[in-house]
């Protein structure tokens, strides 16, 4: 199959600051600008996420001090809690907690930055199919970055109905006009300005995700046949057709939430209203249930879109890092698909015990405990890549080595949940909160940080310091498993999620000692990420020069100049094979890049 | 009180600071011993094997069996910890290997291999039929446990000559209290129970955070919802089920206790799903009396309240926390 010659994508040469590092078209800065933006709400989600731990590890310690460092909590703590934060304090806390790390930090991160910085280094491109639709897609970030940061200082707080935001709790709003809700102190402005600040960033995804389609499928170089794709842009390409299908149903629910909330419409509230206290609510024309449909529709392909482009990602360092062909490149890709095929007939396993018909439950079981099967394909192919490999053990191997077996871990407790039965046990527990911090945060993120690490050079033209990474990396794994792993404890002895203070039951006191100490690694846990944020800035200055290809990789990335100039290529390059010749008899070395003719000096 | 404070000298607060300390020993090592890699990766996978097989041993397990299908669902949780355990110990410990093993022999170069259609094919077949059997193996249980089998006390119709629930209540939830009330155990069946739960009869007990039953006792609960989604959740029942506005969602249990049990058995109704600032204080109890005679009194002496007073009860307080 020949691919079409790249056209002219690249037109738009930056001619002053505004044009080159603010409203750039260029998707390498793009990309840039994702990454920042990325980092920083990643501290956001950490911050947030450290105090939903002290709450939960400490229920009667006063915040004392913290208090006094952040005057901003001062005046959020109500005075009768007596220098405890709230009960209503902490529903936001982990409400934004997700919500910032889902569609502020892992997305854009995975997507945003890596999509918009490989995918057209990797294919071939010159740039993306459209710049301007790319600058957009960024620049739409921006309202939803303004609206969630304000969304803490409006009244009433931040949104407070956990980052599903089911009605009635969510929707309920009252009649007189203004957004404070009935049913939580959370769900007024502050939630309206979510939904508002979610719109956008499924407006930034769906212009990201068309512009990939577009670019995988039309601008790939001569000889660049999508069977001689690195892994990674497969991983994008299929995570942004996963990205155009599941972000407007997402988009329409989140109209018609907005709508109950703000328009007296009433597509969440059931024909006989609800009623708060003495205060009753009109007849409604809908059903909450419907909400969980539409949103679960969107949000469970979303936990694919979270993961496989880590997935791909991490194969390619994994190449590079063991000196070893992929084992099966066409069943990784075909697993992929199978994943995101599959992704769009689980949701209803969220909704086991929501009251929605159980023979539903039985053929989303049987679809959720199938799409195990992939993952355990690719899991597999991964080990026989390593397998018998000549380990080299860098910051990004180490992060990658890690995704795989803590992906194992967060990979087989999502069979618990599935299996319908054992599901009533697990269903909103901390269980729950186990497997997706074993998917999203030892997976997704290790995933992150090691394509940091590997693709650092390219994208700065100097490398990150490999001794603060692995120090970051030894500290993140261990504490990472202190921190999440004793949740599936948590989870089976049926500890629920999202309570303000757990010593409140009997049958959860013995737990508490695991509470604390998981709330101890988690403070440990956020202080090492320091290490990461000095290396990455740190290394924009102090780092080594990288030379073009620091990691003898083989993908097209790597014929450019660290960093590639406006454009990429010097000449548009021509593909002679697919990325993953390791282990040869090279002209110079153990590998021939997609370039190299076979007598040819790299 | 304190141990709800910041304890520096308890295990939870120097276990993790010591485990950061070795994570940066171990880090040290790794400048001039590559396999410290290896040990990194070995205790931290060994130390999350160990806490899940030593957990069941300090009371950090499943809550005690309490209801007719408590076992049954146990025994397929066992099933899949099983299965999933074989599979976590042979691919970690593959990892492990290569990562000893991280280097070809000398003078040998890494295998040039791209795929092994044999291998790929084992690896497919092998846990795809596993997975169908776990999944195929649920279902009678989900059946059993939702009401789908052909047991006419659970059918939303009660045939003619049908074995009827001996308890028929509603729960309903609301911000932040479980409010509950009893059909008349002595009452005639209903031809249509779910309709009772909208319909309220003179005769119906009612009570607040209180679930009263008797061991065997075939309970029908009604659930349903004021004003959000709530989720009555008893853990030692293995019973959770969400509540949604507008509609009825029934659900049912039948309590067992350890034989030879003579006092009451009291048991946590939690709310499992996020319906507010006071969701943790939403807090309930499943009381199982030791015998049908013990728990026929106690109705008859509630009922007698009622009617004294004639009218239900007002909203009961929050289940305050007691220190």
């Amino acid at each position: 199959m020949s691919a079409p010659v790249s056209h002219h994508t690249d037109d738009h040469a930056p001619s002053g600051f505004l044009s080159r590092y603010v409203f750039s078209k260029d998707h390498k800065v793009i990309g840039i600008q994702f990454f920042f933006s990325s980092i920083l709400f990643l501290l956001l989600g950490g911050a947030l996420a450290l105090l939903v731990r002290l709450q939960v590890g400490y229920p009667e310690q006063a915040l004392g001090l913290l208090t006094y460092c952040f005057p901003f909590l001062q005046s959020r703590i109500p005075a009768e809690w007596g220098g405890r934060m709230s009960p209503e304090f902490y529903t936001m806390l982990f409400t934004m907690h997700a919500s910032v790390m889902i569609f502020f930090v892992i997305i854009p991160w995975l997507t945003g930055a890596f999509g918009n910085f490989l995918i057209p280094l990797m294919i071939g491109a010159r740039d993306m199919a459209f710049p301007t639709l790319n600058m957009l897609s960024y620049w739409f970030m921006w309202p939803a970055f303004i609206c969630i940061c304000a969304s803490f200082f409006v009244d009433g707080g931040a949104s407070g109905v956990g980052w599903t935001a089911y009605p009635t709790l969510s929707s309920a709003a009252t009649a007189n006009g203004d957004w404070a809700s009935p049913a939580a102190r959370h769900a007024g402005a502050g939630h309206v300005l979510w939904l508002i600040s979610l719109m956008f960033v499924g407006v930034s995804s769906l212009m990201g995700s068309i512009n990939y389609i577009t670019t995988v499928i039309h601008c790939r170089a001569p000889g660049m046949s999508l069977w001689r794709m690195p892994l990674t842009v497969w991983a994008l390409l299929i995570t942004a057709i996963l990205q155009s299908v599941a972000l407007p149903p997402l988009t329409v629910a989140l109209i018609m939430q907005l709508l109950d909330k703000t328009a007296g419409t009433t597509f969440f509230l059931p024909p006989g209203g609800v009623g708060f206290g003495n205060w009753t609510t009109g007849p409604g024309g809908g059903q909450p249930l419907l909400w969980q449909h539409l949103f679960w529709f969107y949000s469970h392909p979303a936990v694919y879109i979270m993961i496989l482009p880590a997935m791909g990602m991490v194969s390619d360092i994994m190449v590079a890092f063991c000196r070893k062909p992929l084992f099966g490149y066409k069943p990784m890709v075909f697993s992929m698909a199978a994943i995101a095929g599959l992704g769009f007939i689980v949701w209803g396993h969220h909704m086991f015990q929501s009251g929605m018909d159980p023979r539903l439950g039985t053929g989303f079981m049987l679809a959720t405990i199938m799409i195990a099967l992939p993952s355990a394909i690719k899991t597999f192919n991964w080990l026989a890549t390593i397998w018998g490999g000549d380990i080299v053990f860098s910051s990004a191997m180490l992060n990658a080595l890690a995704f795989v077996s803590m992906f194992i871990i967060g990979g087989l407790s999502g069979i618990f949940m599935a299996a319908t039965p054992v599901d009533v046990v697990f269903h909103d527990t901390y269980f729950i909160v186990a497997h997706i911090h074993y998917v999203l945060f030892l997976s997704s993120l290790f995933g992150i940080y090691a394509a940091t690490y590997y693709w650092y050079p390219k994208m700065f033209g100097r490398c990150m310091s490999e001794n603060l990474g692995q120090l970051h990396f030894a500290l993140t794994f261990i504490l990472a498993n202190c921190t999440f792993y004793p949740m599936h404890i948590l989870g089976i002895g049926g500890h629920p999620r999202r309570y303000y203070d757990p010593t409140l039951y009997e049958f959860l006191l013995p737990f508490q000692s695991l509470n604390r100490f998981m709330t101890v690694s988690a403070v440990l846990l956020g202080l090492v990420q320091i290490l990461f944020i000095v290396n990455v800035f740190g290394s924009l200055f102090w780092g080594k020069k990288a030379s073009r290809n620091p990691w003898n990789s083989n993908g097209l990335e790597w014929d450019t100049p660290s960093p590639p100039p406006h454009g990429n290529f010097d000449v548009t390059p021509l593909v002679l094979r697919g990325p993953y010749e390791y282990a040869v008899t090279g002209p110079s070395s153990d590998h021939l890049t997609q370039t190299q003719t076979e007598g040819q000096q790299s | 009180m304190t141990t709800q404070q910041i304890d520096l000298s308890e295990w939870t607060f120097w276990l993790p600071i010591a485990f950061t300390i070795s994570g940066i020993g171990l880090f040290i090592l790794s400048r001039f011993w590559t396999r410290a890699w290896f040990a990194t990766f070995t205790l931290t996978i060994a130390g999350v094997t160990a806490l899940t097989v030593a957990s069941p041993f300090v009371g950090w397990w499943l809550p005690a069996q309490g209801s007719s299908f408590s076992g049954e669902v146990d025994n397929l949780f066992l099933l899949i910890m099983f299965l999933t355990g074989l599979f976590f110990l042979l691919t970690e410990g593959l990892i492990l290997f290569v990562l000893w093993n991280h280097a070809p022999k000398p003078g040998t170069a890494p295998p040039h291999i791209h795929g092994d259609h044999r291998l790929e094919l084992i690896w497919t077949v092998v846990p795809g039929i596993l997975l169908a059997l776990i999944a195929v193996i649920q279902m009678p249980t989900w059946a059993r446990m939702k009401g789908l089998g052909n047991e006419s006390w659970l059918s939303a119709r009660y045939e003619s000559g049908g074995d009827k629930a001996d308890l028929l209540l509603t729960v309903q939830g609301r911000q932040w209290e479980w409010r509950v009330r009893y059909r008349d155990p002595s009452a005639p069946p209903l031809a249509r129970p779910l309709e009772w739960a909208t319909h309220p009869e003179a005769t119906d007990l009612h009570a607040v955070n209180e679930v009263h039953a008797y061991p065997g006792a075939k309970v029908r609960l009604l659930l349903r919802t004021q004003d959000v989604i709530h989720s009555f959740f008893v853990p030692e029942l293995r019973l959770k089920q969400d509540m949604l506005p507008g509609r009825t969602v029934p659900t049912w249990f039948i309590p067992t206790v350890p034989a030879g049990t003579s006092n009451e058995t009291r048991w946590e109704i939690a709310c499992a799903e996020l319906c507010g600032g006071n969701h943790y204080r939403m807090r309930g109890h499943l009381v199982i009396h030791p015998d049908k005679a013990s728990f026929e009194t106690w109705y008859s002496t509630a009922a007698r309240e009622q009617s004294r007073r004639s009218r239900p009860p007002e909203t009961g307080p929050l289940a305050r926390k007691t220190n």
